[in-house]
């Protein structure tokens, strides 16, 4: 990771930026979001993403090396700064994916097991709340991503 | 599924802080182009790049020439001193 920052630190004229974006190290977790009562709309959909009550259900269990990647590209563009760059800007942003279903959910899990997986304790919790959701709900699988700008010196 | 691909929340992340107007960008870890092609009309050049010869051959035929698009190593890249005025790692570092 060392080896590409000072790659892109040699390619960017004086003054030039470098753009990162990676998902922090904390754990992705899952929400179950049901539109609210008072907003007319009764699904959850991309139009309606400010009204919506979110449960929070639990962390997913990420591999060892995949949080220890996320920390490392991190580190990487600490050490960077005062040498090679300066931190000109950073923001951190939900990154979401939207489930109908504890089976969609399950699937995508399962094509993704090396990313995260699901207790069952965290399934059961999901499944419960489905069920006793009172309007069309969606899973939430949320992974905070941080982007950030380093201006080369 | 995702309501929307690339997220809108990740969309208005990046364009709050960067204007790639008329900018030279490198793309690193570009993959299929999922982000390259809703920035890449904007800048005056954009290069993407990815270790993934699949991946590329995707990114090619579905940004059909607004970007260009090569295999690349991070780590090593095969582009003079100063060429661009951002690079770009699109969940690439980690």
């Amino acid at each position: 990771m060392a080896a590409a920052v000072a790659e892109a630190h040699r390619v960017l004229r004086a003054g030039g930026l470098l753009l990162d974006i990676h998902p922090t190290d904390e754990p992705a977790f899952l929400q179950l979001w049901v539109a609210t009562a008072k907003d007319r709309a009764l699904e959850v959909d991309a139009a309606n993403l400010q009204a919506v009550l979110r449960t929070h259900l639990g962390s997913l269990e990420h591999d060892t090396a995949t949080r220890r990647d996320f920390s490392a590209a991190t580190d990487a563009l600490v050490d960077s700064l005062d040498y090679l760059f300066d931190l000109a800007a950073v923001k951190t942003f939900e990154y979401q994916y939207f489930f109908d279903s504890l089976d969609e959910l399950t699937d995508y899990l399962d094509d993704n097991h090396e990313h995260a997986r699901a207790s069952d304790d965290l399934l059961e919790r999901a499944a419960l709340a489905l069920g006793r959701a009172p309007r069309p709900p969606k899973l939430v699988i949320i992974q905070r991503t941080v982007v950030s700008a380093l201006r080369k010196i | 599924m995702p309501l929307e691909t690339p997220s809108k929340l990740e969309l208005a992340a990046i364009r709050e802080l960067i204007d790639f107007n008329r900018l030279r960008v490198l793309e690193i870890g570009a993959g299929d182009g999922r982000l390259s092609a809703p920035f890449a009309a904007e800048a005056e050049q954009w290069i993407a790049i990815d270790p993934d010869g699949d991946e590329v051959r995707l990114a090619a035929r579905d940004l059909d020439g607004a970007a260009r698009v090569s295999l690349g190593d991070a780590r090593q890249l095969s582009f003079p001193d100063e060429a661009f005025d951002l690079v770009f790692f699109t969940w690439s570092l980690c």
